[in-house]
């Protein structure tokens, strides 16, 4: 069974994105930031620099990680507005922030989507969805 | 995933950018003023700018060759590799 593409729409604030895709999209957002770090540290920079480099794109990742994991939260038949509850998270101190990030990525990861059509539009997993996209 | 790759293009062109002006101010002993002018030209022609962009960045700021002609001319590796890619495709589907 097909599942949605995993490498667009990450900004997208109204498609739903099923388990493997939520999984792929976050590994190769992983891996970008990655690259992008290695690349930065071999000119070694100074930390002005380095700042002006990365910034933009920190801030795509945050913005990204928020609208993956409402993605996700909308499969699940749930407001993507939830996604937000990682300010406070990541506001938190170290121990309650590691603790939060790891219940919430099992659970990202873990629980289902609804089967078929929910109010945040179709399921993204079957013959149905792909012959949506290709339409 | 565009975006980054789009973040990526303007940051790899404000830092040529830079080098370019940098290089100018250098190999013509001209002022940043002047040196900017001529540089926002020169930027976006292709290889001249990103050879412009090397000398910069080798003469100025002492990168060495391998760095910077990983980041300004980081195109033809990916152009070349499109091109194998278009070709083993087209051989391919003819089969």
């Amino acid at each position: 069974m097909a599942s949605y593409p995993a490498l667009e729409d990450w900004f997208s604030t109204s498609i739903r994105r099923n388990r493997k895709s939520f999984m792929l999209a976050a590994a190769a957002l992983f891996i970008v930031m990655l690259v992008v770090f290695l690349i930065v540290s071999w000119f070694k920079p100074s930390d002005r620099t380095a700042l002006f480099v990365f910034a933009p794109f920190v801030g795509a990742y945050l913005i990204c990680s928020y609208t993956l994991t409402g993605q996700r939260l909308r499969d699940m038949g749930l407001t993507g507005w939830l996604a937000l509850l990682w300010l406070p998270v990541n506001i938190a101190d170290a121990y309650l922030n590691g603790a939060a990030l790891i219940a919430a990525w099992i659970v990202l990861c873990s629980v289902p989507g609804t089967k078929g059509p929910n109010r945040y539009g179709p399921d993204p997993v079957g013959a149905e969805a792909d012959a949506q996209r290709s339409a | 995933m565009q975006v980054f790759f789009g973040i990526a293009y303007v940051v790899i062109g404000l830092v040529q950018l830079f080098a370019i002006m940098d290089g100018l101010a250098f190999a013509l002993g001209i002022n940043q003023f002047f040196a900017t002018i001529l540089a926002l030209f020169v930027t976006y022609i292709p290889l001249v700018g990103s050879v412009a962009g090397i000398y910069g960045a080798v003469k100025v700021w002492d990168w060495t060759l391998l760095q910077a002609g990983a980041l300004f001319l980081w195109y033809v590796p990916v152009f070349i590799m499109m091109m194998i890619f278009v070709g083993a495709e087209s051989v391919f589907s003819r089969r």
